[in-house]
């Protein structure tokens, strides 16, 4: 008997999910990304399939992260993988924040902010970066969610 | 004294700031350091020396030196000369006994001498040798620096921050800002970090860091910068090393004396905080700069006794003093009745840094100083630095007198430097282990060429043969608090932590996971699985996808059993070997397609398996993928007789056990989520290991908690796998244990024409077992301690891995290490338990339900 890959996709389940952020971040202001973006861990060549509303990082020439909104990733998905592109939904794995400003930044990466998006240790946890305008968008494990919303918490009192 | 209000002065009289020094208040101005503001109401003492306890006073004014060392709200070796001033800072002297006027210590230095040469710790003291923890503890706390509170929180807080440049430039002198100018004018970004604090604004299109200092400089372009409270982790394309030169103490009978001054102390005391450095003057110098010291005292109001340039030919110089405090000089014979004496040797490019990241250094004959040679890549040098504008001067031979120091941060003096080299400590690197020379706070700033150039003329070599030695960072002294920033530990949490935290867990550390350890009552958790069933979080557990056409192949090839064989829904047990058939890590593999398997690895091992996986597809080019999706599935194992009653009605799954059989594994929903329900069991009752995505970790938990099941930590799992004889990766084995004597040959495929490890595996096999693992029972009930000897025959045969009370056995059970023929059912061992030994019995079978009824039922 065949089984599937259902059990790695939280937006399969009927109770609805809970952040790893969220009691780290509970009334600190900052916003909280870990249920607005599911994600892709896709190998492949993803360069013939265009996607709307999504963000595609590539980590390396066969490897790339795709950002997607947090309910569509298992039928994302599904559509990568009847074009012969493996991805798997990752989208339990990471937790993700955004704050703002390169001061904060600086307290927390020796990444340049010039060269985002990028993939690096912030506050010693390995994440991906990405950069709008003064914005800062922190993707890591979410095993690292309590002390990542800490660190940066942290982070921002040193600024204050 | 204070002069009259001046022109640059760095003080604003408008501001008075008030302190205290050793409970007595003191005032200055905003803009004062500590040091000036003391200075200008008449302290002359600011220290007593590392050894003898010697009276010291202001000598660089500039943080060079260790002459001014105190204790400064609670942090020791402050240099005040350079800490501003501020409100109700409390300042105390530090190390002596009684005060700096009266310090108890001081008799070291008259009656200490004999006694106390060069390296006499490496000679006596150490018979008997029982003594040496006393003798120690009384020399630490007669010499040496300020007292650090052991006991002291975390004051205030230290950050690091971040910066990248096209352009660092170290050092903000004229050289400094021109090169940074040039090159901002050039369109880069340029960072420009100086010791001092700046004079007015900061120089146009710079960014400056002031007052900061570089510590080193690093591989990639790294130089950490400190800066008060902050640790600037500056990355720069390009360094400009602009660091200056230091002036030179001149070496003398008396050298130390407090009163005798570097001439930038009397240019920061006069044009910085307008105070009056002495009344007489006597100024020896050997550069132009150094000797124009004179107009400075006498605009001061000093009366300038004499000028020596000092380049025209060698001077006997001694100093005199009363109670440590110089009143006179003579130079050539003549005496000058005087409170102040102005020396300076030269000055010597201040070379560290760029000594550091590589540059080669080499002894200018001409200049008498050493210079910076072969910069490294992307490293250059400008200003003074370089050797440019400076020079220094031989000291003269010795003349009989108080003591002649070489090196004030440890108090060596020319007579110990001369023994060390009769002792045979020849080399300047052997003599700054020996007699530490050069090792002080002052990082040899202002004795490393005097003692290099006293090493030459002893050894009768040159400057050049004698060398320096190794430049390391940090550059300057640094508070350890800068060096620790902020108090985070990037610990990993499951998505159920805050159930365990809430339910009263006690948590501990496995790796980088924190886990519960019990929840109260270890036993009684222990109990619960066996008689209802418990419930134990373990999302830790490290989980991959390996998805291809030639996923199958590929684990066929790096696991010592079977993989190709199974079938879709099946689990089967898993250790991983290495090349050279040592046990690795352990797990277990689900088919979940043709094409897909989840491997689940150690909680500590994950990180390890992947790397070993990707480093062995990365030869072999299989067409696969392997996904480390640990952090995306939680986990739970649900144990015990009430399991499949308890799950069931929480489950879309059938659990019947013909329909869900041991070692299948089915997906469905578990409380609305989807989840891979894997029917194994570490803890040898019925179970069942579901996988789920985390973000719904709390609401499969809470489901399940509802139904009556107990959670419970890892130390009830211990107990519980013990009983059952099941192996702990790590615990139970090391890096020299394989599959075969750790007794799971079973796992052992032979047959397969190649898995990493077979050959190895294979020459154990041929070669015969020589220990092997296996279960013991005790006798008496004690437990031995993990790690304890198995004795025979007097001698160590062996080692204890796990050992715990079983309530439900009600014996102490255990897994060790034994001799081969020692392995038999029933043989008698011997363990060391405390300090006697206590004899137990050979087990090979589980010690709980042997057949696995209970974990098939």
């Amino acid at each position: 008997m065949s089984l599937s890959l259902d059990f790695l996709s939280p937006a399969l389940g009927e109770p609805a999910p809970r952040s790893p952020l969220a009691r780290a971040l509970a009334r600190s202001g900052i916003r909280d990304l870990s249920l607005d973006y599911g994600v892709l861990d896709a190998r492949g060549d993803l360069t013939g399939h265009p996607m709307e509303g999504v963000e595609v990082v590539r980590l390396s020439p066969e490897r790339s992260f795709v950002l997607c909104p947090y309910r569509d990733a298992p039928g994302l998905r599904e559509w990568l993988e009847g074009r012969g592109v493996a991805a798997i939904d990752a989208s339990g794995g990471y937790a993700g924040l955004e704050v703002e400003g390169e001061a904060v930044m600086r307290r927390l990466t020796e990444l340049p902010l010039d060269r985002c998006p990028a993939v690096g240790a912030v506050g010693h946890v390995a994440t991906l970066v990405l950069r709008d305008g003064d914005r800062f968008r922190l993707f890591f494990r979410q095993e690292y969610a309590d002390y990542m919303g800490e660190r940066v918490l942290d982070a921002l009192e040193g600024l204050a | 004294m204070r002069l009259d209000p001046r022109p640059g002065e760095r003080i604003d009289r408008s501001e008075p700031i008030r302190f205290t020094f050793e409970g007595k208040l003191v005032e200055g101005f905003a803009g004062d350091t500590i040091g000036s503001a003391l200075y200008a109401g008449g302290r002359r003492v600011f220290s007593r020396s590392f050894k003898y306890h010697r009276p010291r006073g202001l000598l660089c004014c500039s943080g060079a030196c260790p002459n001014c060392m105190m204790e400064v709200d609670g942090v020791p070796n402050v240099r005040v000369c350079v800490a501003p001033a501020h409100e109700g800072a409390v300042v105390k002297a530090q190390n002596v006994r009684g005060s700096l006027e009266r310090d108890l210590m001081a008799a070291t230095d008259k009656f200490g001498g004999p006694f106390t040469p060069v390296g006499f710790y490496y000679r006596t003291m150490i018979r008997p040798r029982a003594a040496w923890p006393l003798f120690e503890k009384f020399l630490r706390s007669a010499a040496g620096l300020g007292t650090i509170d052991k006991h002291a929180r975390r004051t205030g807080r230290y950050d690091v921050e971040h910066r990248h440049a096209d352009v660092l430039v170290i050092g903000g002198g004229s050289a400094g800002l021109e090169a940074a100018r040039a090159a901002a004018a050039s369109g880069e970004h340029v960072v420009v970090v100086d010791e001092n604090a700046p004079r007015g604004d900061a120089p146009g299109g710079l960014e400056l860091l002031a007052p900061a200092t570089a510590l080193g400089i690093y591989e990639g372009g790294l130089v950490p910068v400190a800066a008060g409270r902050i640790l600037y982790k500056v990355r720069a394309k390009r360094i400009v090393v602009a660091t200056g030169a230091l002036e030179q103490p001149v070496i003398f009978p008396g050298n130390d004396l407090v009163g005798i001054v570097l001439p930038e102390a009397v240019r920061r005391l006069v044009h910085d905080f307008s105070i009056r450095p002495g009344e007489k003057a006597v100024v020896l110098a050997a550069d132009d700069d150094a000797l124009a010291i004179a107009d400075d005292l006498r605009d001061a109001g000093t009366q300038v006794l004499e000028v020596v340039d000092l380049r025209n030919g060698p001077h006997r110089i001694s100093a005199s003093g009363t109670k440590g405090r110089l009143n006179g000089v003579g130079v050539e014979g003549v005496r000058y009745n005087c409170d102040l004496v102005v020396a300076s040797g030269g000055r010597q490019p201040a070379y560290s840094l760029l000594a550091q990241a590589g540059a080669t250094v080499a002894y200018d004959e001409g200049r008498g100083v050493f210079v910076p040679r072969d910069l490294p890549a992307n490293v250059e040098a400008v200003g003074s630095v370089t050797g440019e504008g400076t020079g220094s001067i031989a000291p003269a031979k010795t003349l009989l007198g108080d003591k002649t120091f070489v090196c004030l941060c440890e108090d060596v003096t020319e007579k110990d430097v001369k023994r060390a080299i009769a002792e045979g400590f020849d080399s300047i690197e052997l003599a700054k282990r020996y007699t530490t020379v050069t090792m002080g706070p002052c990082q040899g700033r202002l004795c490393h060429l005097a003692s290099v150039r006293m090493y030459a003329r002893e050894t009768k070599q040159g400057e050049d043969a004698i060398g320096t030695t190794t430049a390391r960072p940090p550059w300057s002294p640094v508070e350890l608090g800068l060096l620790a920033g902020r108090p985070h530990e990037p610990g990993k949490r499951t998505s159920i932590h805050h159930r365990h935290k809430e339910a009263g867990a006690t948590m501990m550390w496995t790796g980088s996971w924190r886990r519960p350890h019990s929840y109260g009552d270890p036993a009684a958790e222990a109990r619960a699985v066996h008689e209802s069933a418990g419930l134990i979080d373990v999302s830790t557990l490290g989980k991959l996808v390996v998805r291809g056409p030639e996923a199958a192949v590929f684990l066929e090839r790096i696991y010592p059993n079977r993989f190709a064989d199974l079938k879709p829904g099946r689990i089967r047990y898993a250790v991983l070997g290495t090349d050279g058939g040592r046990i690795m890590d352990d797990g277990t593999v689900a088919r979940i397609d043709d094409e897909t398997f989840y491997v689940t690895t150690t909680s500590t091992g994950a990180e390890g398996v992947i790397e070993w996986f990707e480093w062995w597809n990365a030869i072999w080019k299989l067409d696969l993928s392997i996904v480390d999706v640990t952090g995306a599935v939680a986990a739970v194992n649900l144990a015990g007789p009430q399991a499949r009653e308890l799950l069931g009605p929480l489950t879309d799954v059938d659990l019947a056990p013909d329909a869900f059989k041991y070692l299948d594994a089915k997906q469905g929903k578990v409380a609305g989520v989807p989840t891979l329900l894997l029917r194994i069991g570490f803890v040898g009752e019925l179970g069942y290991e579901l996988h789920f995505p985390s973000p719904h970790g709390e609401t499969v938990w809470d489901a399940l908690a509802a139904t009556g099941a107990t959670p419970f930590g890892l130390e009830p799992q211990r107990i519980l796998r013990l009983e059952k004889m099941h192996v702990l990766i790590g615990q139970d084995t090391d890096s020299e244990s394989n599959a075969l004597e750790a007794s799971m040959p079973w796992i052992v495929k032979f047959e397969k024409d190649e898995f990493v490890g077979k050959w190895a595996l294979e020459h154990v096999q041929e070669r015969g077992m020589r220990d092997r693992l296996v279960g013991f029972e005790m006798q008496n009930g004690s437990v031995p301690p993990e790690g304890g000897a198995v004795v025979r025959d007097g001698r160590l045969a062996g080692r204890v891995t796990s050992a715990r009370f079983s309530e439900q056995l009600g014996r102490a059970i255990g897994l060790a290490w034994v001799p081969e023929e020692l392995a038999v059912e029933d043989a008698d061992i011997t363990l060391r338990v405390s300090a006697g030994l206590e004899r137990a019995k050979v087990r090979l079978r589980p010690f709980f339900d042997p057949e696995g009824e209970r974990l098939r039922s």
